[in-house]
């Protein structure tokens, strides 16, 4: 489904040139639900992004089934976003000043559905997660839980293939950790190809493979 | 489009009162803008047309008849018609161009009682009860005799018809030809009659053309005597002796209100004064006076109208400095703050395009909005040479939009997606 080859990113800081990625090489099948390990800057939400489209690798190419990504530009590659990928980004990300309908349904804002289809995905999409009771309250009146809920919710509204997850249950306790690790696991089940970047070895045993970011390249530890 | 004002709106309720201190400042320079056209159309026209007359000093003259025992002796004099006329002849002659006659007689005219001819009343924007201005079958209007050389010098533009020919000056017995100001112009046409009393002499009067609006004349009674509802008569010349006594008696009052008028002159007043006195000893006038010269008053007048431009210059620009500085700094403050809000859209498949699109259309809403109001009240209110005064708040709005949103532009040109993400969390 996605083949990375010889990809590498820097960044500069101020004069010093850091180099993230060197070289990194990585194949993901459809169904696969893998973790992405490695510490503090070493590059994982780095690859999550290039993952996402949201950024490109200076160099290696990023193939995404038929599609060769790094060679898309910013609008193609908004376009590939929107088609395929779900992302959870890290400490939920909602919108303040919308309620919980408009932070799922704006993914769909940015296709060109009639107010009745958009209607209909998110009631759907909430009752898949059993959050239809939080469908008209503001994000502020939310549990932590029902905060990252939500953001799965906006993930899954557009139906991707890939589900990307930025330490998705950093900030929640053992219990609804464990509540949202269900909800991936049944994902997975239902077809979706999920790759979670996360610190917490918890987390990285629910997934099939495990992944070890380290000097700029990834290495499988446990599958 | 639903989703920008969507987005757009939210964005200007998070920082409600900033936004609408912008629309309040945005709305003062729009206001500022239009006063600063209306002031420069006027003036430009104003200084064009009375440039002549813009460095004399005018030098208003009175007969000294008075008590009215006194005028009254001087009509009964058998020569008094003679009296008057020759001294007019000799004053045109002695001082030429330089003796203007403007004078604000009202005429009567047989008018119906509709109350579209109000305003025209003389005595209208005094106050006077327009029941007592209506009481006769003739109503006062409002009308100025003006003499050749005051209608040369002043130029009255005309927007249509043609002005007075020398011809126009000199009674021929039949039709006097008028000029009505602009707001005649729905009731008149070119070539109408109208039927009036002229100091209670009955006139025809024939339409020869309308006067431009806003076109001004000035005397010493009067720095800006506005046209617009006055209707103007040429200051006739009667070369035919009177056919009886009441029309004798008409022709003497009519001299002697010609000879009421004022001397244009850059020379020193001892100098005109001189030659008034010629004037006077060789018609056998006795009973006239200069009774005081405006100096320079023309110019205070200018100088007063360019300083208050000036001053709107000044308000003007520190308003559009204002409005771009208040507008760039609020744009960039909500930049920072939106980090979050801004990969959320990102992630959701939006583009910086996109993000960048939205800032733009809360600057073009904030400012076109205010300008949309203000140029849909000048239209209704004012509408004098809308299409230059579109052009120029078009001109004005597109320079705020521009300056104040390249800083903004230039940020979403450096910033890179990642670092956005980054700093969002």
């Amino acid at each position: 489904m996605i083949t990375l080859k010889d990809l590498t990113k820097s960044y500069r800081s101020g004069e010093r040139k850091i180099d993230v990625l060197k070289g990194l090489n990585l194949e993901i099948e459809q169904g696969d639900m893998l973790a992405i390990m490695g510490r503090s800057g070493s590059g994982k939400s780095t690859l999550l992004n290039i993952l996402a489209g949201l950024d490109m690798a200076d160099r290696g190419t990023y193939q995404y089934k038929q599609a060769k990504i790094s060679d898309m530009n910013g609008n193609e590659r908004a376009r590939f976003r929107k088609q395929n990928i779900g992302f959870i980004i890290q400490n939920y990300m909602l919108i303040d000043s919308k309620n919980v309908f408009e932070n799922i349904a704006l993914p769909l804002r940015y296709s060109k559905l009639s107010k009745g289809e958009i209607i209909d995905k998110v009631d759907r999409v909430l009752a898949d997660l059993k959050i239809t009771e939080l469908k008209q309250k503001d994000v502020d009146m939310l549990s932590g839980g029902e905060m990252q809920r939500v953001a799965i919710a906006r993930a899954l509204i557009q139906d991707p293939d890939l589900i990307l997850a930025d330490e998705p249950t950093g900030s929640l306790d053992d219990q609804t950790e464990k509540e949202i690790l269900n909800i991936f696991k049944k994902l997975n089940q239902q077809g979706k190809t999920l790759v979670i970047v996360t610190h917490d070895q918890v987390v990285a045993d629910w997934c099939y493979k495990i992944y070890y970011l380290q000097d700029g390249k990834v290495a499988l530890i446990a599958s | 489009m639903k989703m920008i004002l969507r987005e757009v709106w939210e964005s200007i309720k998070r920082r409600k009162w900033f936004s609408v201190l912008i629309a309040i400042q945005i709305t003062a320079l729009f206001f500022t803008s239009t006063l600063l056209f209306l002031s420069h159309t006027q003036i430009e026209s104003k200084s064009d047309r009375l440039e002549p007359l813009k460095d004399l000093t005018f030098y208003q003259l009175s007969d000294d008849l008075v008590p009215d025992s006194k005028f009254q002796d001087f009509l009964d004099q058998p020569d008094s018609l003679k009296k008057s006329k020759t001294f007019y002849e000799n004053l045109e002659q002695y001082f030429g161009e330089r003796y203007i006659y403007l004078f604000n007689q009202m005429i009567d005219v047989k008018i119906d009682d509709d109350s579209k001819w109000n305003k025209f009343l003389n005595g209208y924007e005094e106050g006077v009860p327009i029941e007592r201005l209506k009481e006769r079958p003739y109503k006062p209007l409002k009308a100025i005799q003006i003499n050749e050389n005051g209608f040369t010098r002043f130029s009255i533009p005309l927007s249509k018809g043609s002005g007075f020919s020398s011809e126009d000056f000199y009674y021929d017995g039949n039709s006097i030809p008028v000029l009505l100001g602009a707001e005649y112009e729905p009731f008149y046409q070119v070539g109408d009659r109208i039927t009036t009393k002229y100091l209670r002499k009955d006139f025809k009067l024939v339409v020869q053309g309308f006067i431009q609006s806003d076109t001004f004349v000035f005397n010493m009674n009067n720095p800006e005597l506005y046209l617009d509802r006055y209707i103007v008569m040429p200051a006739l010349q009667f070369n035919e002796a009177p056919q009886d006594e009441e029309d004798a008696l008409f022709q003497k009052l009519h001299y002697l209100q010609m000879i009421n008028g004022t001397v244009f002159s850059d020379e020193e007043p001892y100098v005109v004064r001189r030659d008034l006195e010629q004037v006077k000893t060789i018609s056998d006038f006795p009973d006239m006076q200069m009774i005081g010269a405006n100096s320079r008053s023309l110019d205070f007048m200018f100088s007063a109208i360019q300083l208050n431009r000036n001053l709107l210059k000044i308000l003007a620009a520190s308003l559009f400095v204002v409005c771009i500085l208040s507008i760039s700094i609020l744009m960039m403050t909500k930049f920072q703050d939106n980090y979050r809000n801004m990969a959320i859209h990102l992630v959701s498949g939006a583009t910086l395009n996109q993000l960048f699109f939205y800032f733009l259309s809360e600057i073009l809403l904030m400012v076109g909005l205010p300008g949309l109001v203000v140029t849909l009240l000048y239209q209704q209110i004012i509408d004098v040479s809308l299409g230059m005064y579109i052009l120029m708040n078009v001109t004005i709005f597109s320079a705020i939009v521009l300056i104040s949103a390249s800083p903004i532009y230039l940020q979403f040109r450096k910033i890179e997606i990642s670092s956005l993400l980054k700093r969002s969390e």
